[in-house]
């Protein structure tokens, strides 16, 4: 089987989308970007491999235009103070429910807004209370979406056109915020391997995820007429009625061999496998 | 006489009113019209930098 994905590969797709069209591009991350498990490797020249790497992952995603990203289970692994000395220069990590144990005040921004053409974008993001348990002692916990989402919404409904949500839970639990909120648009999750799941519309929200490890790119293409149904045109035989509404376009774009690299991003992932090799050598 | 003050009063009140009423949909939150936006995204790409299988 031929190989997929790569960082340089990526940054030339998100390139090329962007300079052949005046439609905004926004680029989306929706978490677990960083580590291949929860925990570091217990090898302490494996776990400083690890952390090479990560830096250099965001500083690449940067580089090509990644401004925030929602905070992974996989994205603690060497906790929040390592991803708080990552960020900076334009890029914010974002988690809504990552909190001091202490005061329950937020570790990261829970959400960022954004302006696209006439468009202001809303993006939150939430981190798997379930699937993380912080160790004893460390300061942080993540507390339910329940718990969260709810006064947060509210402080965007006068702000933003359209609400999307990086959501780390699992679809089921993806379908459940969709119901209670039905403001959301777009809901991409992270953390759960399925593979490219196409868009799931549940009520007023669609629902999606890409394969795992970089391999495939989404590409959602909106026609954003406010909050409502969406429609897929060519998916069905649509009454004048059903017409109405926003409606979307989208496909899942492998990152194949013959696809080309970046070249200052190919630098940067060179770079960065030799300062990490070099450690475990 | 008089009447012709009522008009002239009448006239400014109806200025006034159409000024404010340009001032207040002015002033309206701007509705986003159909917009078109493209939304590229990933999740898990843990920890890649390079091409895998």
């Amino acid at each position: 089987m031929s190989k997929l994905g790569g960082l340089s590969k990526k940054a030339a797709l998100f390139n090329t989308l962007s300079s052949t069209s005046d439609t905004p591009a926004l680029l989306l991350d929706a978490g677990n970007q960083l580590f291949k498990q929860p925990a570091l490797p217990t090898a302490p020249a494996e776990a400083g491999a690890a952390r090479v790497r990560a830096r250099g992952i965001v500083l690449a995603n940067q580089t090509m235009g990644l401004q925030f990203a929602a905070i992974g289970t996989h994205d603690l692994a060497a906790g929040p103070n390592f991803l708080k000395e990552i960020a900076g220069n334009g890029f914010t990590w974002l988690s809504l429910n990552l909190s001091n144990r202490y005061n329950d005040g937020l570790l990261f921004p829970g959400y960022i807004l954004r302006q696209a053409g006439q468009l202001t974008v809303a993006v939150l993001a939430l981190t798997n209370h379930d699937s993380a348990t912080p160790a004893d002692g460390s300061s942080y916990h993540i507390r339910p979406w329940r718990e969260v989402l709810p006064a947060a919404l509210a402080q965007l409904r006068q702000r933003a056109h359209l609400i999307i949500l990086l959501s780390n839970y699992p679809l089921g639990e993806n379908r459940e915020i969709a119901r209670t909120f039905p403001q959301i648009g777009l809901i991409f999750q992270s953390g759960h391997a399925m593979g490219n799941l196409p868009p799931i519309a549940v009520g007023n929200t669609l629902i999606s995820q890409t394969e795992t490890r970089g391999r495939y790119m989404g590409l959602l293409e909106i026609d954003w007429q406010g909050r409502g149904s969406w429609r897929q045109p060519g998916k069905s035989a649509l009454s004048a009625y059903d017409r109405a509404g926003s409606s979307f376009r989208q496909r899942f774009i492998p990152l194949s061999a013959t696809m080309e690299n970046d070249p200052a991003i190919d630098a940067l992932v060179r770079q960065t496998e030799k300062q990490a090799q070099a450690l475990t050598r | 006489m008089t009447t012709r003050k009522t008009a002239r009063h009448k006239g400014s009140l109806s200025i006034v009113f159409a000024l404010f009423c340009i001032l207040g949909l002015a002033l309206l939150p701007q509705r986003a019209s159909a917009q078109m936006l493209r939304l590229v995204y990933n999740n898990d790409n843990l920890g890649e930098l390079s091409p895998c299988g």
